[in-house]
């Protein structure tokens, strides 16, 4: 009985401490793993949703039929006599439903990135919802015909979205795209999670918390309830009758504290590893640049050398033509001359520019990405009793990374040669 | 007799889940040992189509930009003889040999320049300056997919070192042959120093 809310207790815990632990990426920073991503969902040509009928990337809507009914049924007391006695049930039956769901790109301030919503949990906001009778346009407008037995006549219509340019939270695994050399982020077996929500991070593990408190007192209070509900049904219970269920209560603490050291643990451990990852992630970063740049800068100086000489071999036919005067075909020289176009290594050196920048910034946000890694893992390590389980796991406080004395001081552009 | 019974079955019954939970465990790291072996070898497919993309690349940039080169100065050469013979004709206006001279310089500047328009105006792609821009872009993407196999690859080794670090499989991994991975690491530690760019 106790067992599945201290399965639900554990899940809570571990997915809490993961949205904790995961620091936030840029979607043009996302790397190929477990990702957490903030920013608003994009889409070309947004889905409109059924019942409220705004624009959005994803929708999910219901509706709900109310029924009453007066149930009879016979009673036979302690004397042997019968009699009739009549009881009012109701509840509401969902009579239809629906939803749709299009991948949509997730936009931040360095960038986007494509979300294939397919298999995630999406938790959307509520749009519409609205309870009417059958004079309603709605009722059977966007409800099905028919209804169900013993209907009351009301219908419950009840839809939640994610709007377009709706600020959402995902955590999901990235993978390469198939069309594109980028990344995207979808659903994957092995992911922990894949999450698309309109609520924020906190509130998300806020979420968590609460179910954590929740589950946490059930896990307590149900074997010593079990138990006390079992021992007293053959009559009222004495004060000393309930001492043992205290005792129930007190192995329950210790059943869940061996679940909370072990969740704890294993997040440690996990927590560890991501900061060994987000290291390793700079270095691919840094090796790229290492292995793309010099590549590149090559490909722009032969591009500047064929430019300066074709421009002289132009400019000397276009100077020959013009100086001579030679039979019909001169004019017809000088006229193609001119209208070859021009080549631009211009263009090569401004498509370099752009690579630069890109490779540093990638650099930067596998830095950044590292630091807020480590920052969370100090956190971790510092916290009370946390910091415990922590060096039990083998976290250690790292240092963050900063910068060396020189690359402080601002730079100098110097165009001389 | 039936305590003891009982007692057997509970130890029995503890056995077997037991060794289940290992042999699943067991099997869960095969897996993802496995993975991250697939992603290594994944990284070596994008290094190696580096290998044998690039110089094939820079190859035909090579070509197209010699094209290029050779079909102006084959139009400064026809012109340049051009320029000659008709100069010789104008010296002695009447000679024939002279004229049929210049019609034939003529006729090799008139193909010269063709192949220059050829090159220039019915293939714009062909020219030497758009094949370095493909040539650059395809240099970052090449780049930009083996980053992508590695950090794959980094994700699969941890996933693995976290599954074989994770209590309860951290007290038999060790035992059952799975070691710790290593993820991608710069060797030499020039490498992760800033590249100077020098024209």
């Amino acid at each position: 009985m106790a067992l599945l809310p201290l399965w639900f207790w554990s899940r809570a815990l571990r997915l809490r401490r993961l949205i904790q632990d995961l620091p936030t990426s840029k979607a043009r920073g996302v790397f190929i793993g477990l990702v957490e991503l903030k920013g608003t969902a994009e889409i070309e040509e947004p889905l409109t949703s059924y019942l409220a009928e705004t624009a959005c990337v994803q929708f999910g809507w219901s509706v709900s039929e109310e029924w009453r009914r007066v149930v009879t049924y016979t009673v036979t007391d302690k004397d042997g006599n019968s009699r009739t006695e009549t009881r009012v049930e109701s509840g509401w039956t969902t009579v239809a439903s629906g939803g749709l769901a299009s991948p949509f790109h997730l936009v931040d301030d360095t960038g986007s990135i494509l979300v294939r919503p397919e298999g995630a949990t999406i938790e959307g906001r509520s749009v519409f919802s609205e309870t009417v009778t059958a004079f309603s346009d709605l009722y059977y407008g966007k409800g099905p015909p028919g209804g169900v037995v013993d209907s009351t006549g009301r219908r419950m219509f009840t839809e939640s979205a994610v709007p377009l340019h709706a600020p959402v939270f995902v955590v999901g695994k990235a993978r390469q795209r198939e069309d594109v050399v980028a990344a995207e982020i979808a659903a994957d077996p092995s992911a922990p999670m894949f999450l698309i929500s309109t609520r924020s991070e906190e509130q998300v593990a806020g979420g968590h918390g609460w179910t954590i408190w929740l589950t946490g007192l059930l896990v307590l209070a149900l074997p010593a309830g079990g138990w006390a509900i079992d021992r007293n049904q053959m009559g009222p219970a004495d004060w000393p009758d309930l001492l043992p269920a205290g005792w129930f209560s007190l192995g329950a603490s210790g059943v869940l504290l061996v679940a909370w050291l072990w969740q704890v643990f294993n997040s440690m451990t996990d927590l560890r590893n991501r900061v060994r990852q987000a290291s390793s992630l700079v270095d691919i970063q840094l090796k790229r640049r290492n292995d793309l740049i010099p590549e590149l800068v090559r490909v722009v100086e032969a591009a500047r050398a064929h430019e300066a000489g074709a421009q002289q071999a132009l400019a000397a036919l276009r100077a020959n033509a013009a100086a001579e005067q030679l039979t019909g075909l001169s004019g017809g020289i000088m006229g193609m001359a001119e209208a070859y176009p021009d080549l631009k290594a211009n263009g090569n050196f401004l498509s370099l520019q752009k690579e630069l920048a890109d490779t540093e910034q990638r650099i930067a946000m596998a830095r950044d990405y590292l630091n807020d890694a480590i920052t969370n893992a100090n956190t971790r390590a510092e916290r009370f009793p946390e910091g415990w389980v922590a060096s039990l796991a083998g976290l250690r406080r790292l240092p963050l990374l900063v910068t060396e004395g020189i690359e402080r001081q601002p730079v100098q552009v110097n165009l001389a040669r | 007799m039936s305590e003891l019974m009982i007692g057997l079955l509970v130890a029995g019954g503890a056995v077997v889940v037991v060794a289940l939970l290992v042999i699943s465990i067991y099997n869960g790291l095969i897996g993802k040992r496995n993975d991250y072996k697939n992603a290594f070898a994944k990284v070596d497919v994008q290094l190696k189509r580096r290998y044998d993309l690039i110089p094939n690349l820079v190859e035909s940039v090579k070509g197209a930009m010699a094209h290029e080169r050779q079909t102006l100065d084959a139009v400064i050469q026809a012109r340049n003889t051009a320029f000659a013979v008709s100069q010789k004709a104008a010296e002695n206006p009447g000679d024939p040999e002279a004229m049929r001279k210049v019609g034939e310089a003529e006729a090799v500047l008139r193909g010269s320049m063709g192949r220059l328009f050829a090159l220039a105006e019915a293939y714009p792609n062909l020219k030497a300056n758009e094949n370095m821009l493909q040539l650059q872009g395809e240099l970052g993407e090449t780049e930009n997919r083996i980053a992508f196999a590695r950090q794959d690859f980094n994700d699969k080794v941890t996933t693995y070192n976290t599954s074989r670090e994770v209590f309860p499989a951290i007290a038999f991994a060790g035992m059952l042959g799975f070691g710790p991975a290593s993820l991608f690491e710069i060797d030499n530690p020039e490498e992760r120093q800033a590249v100077k760019v020098k024209f």
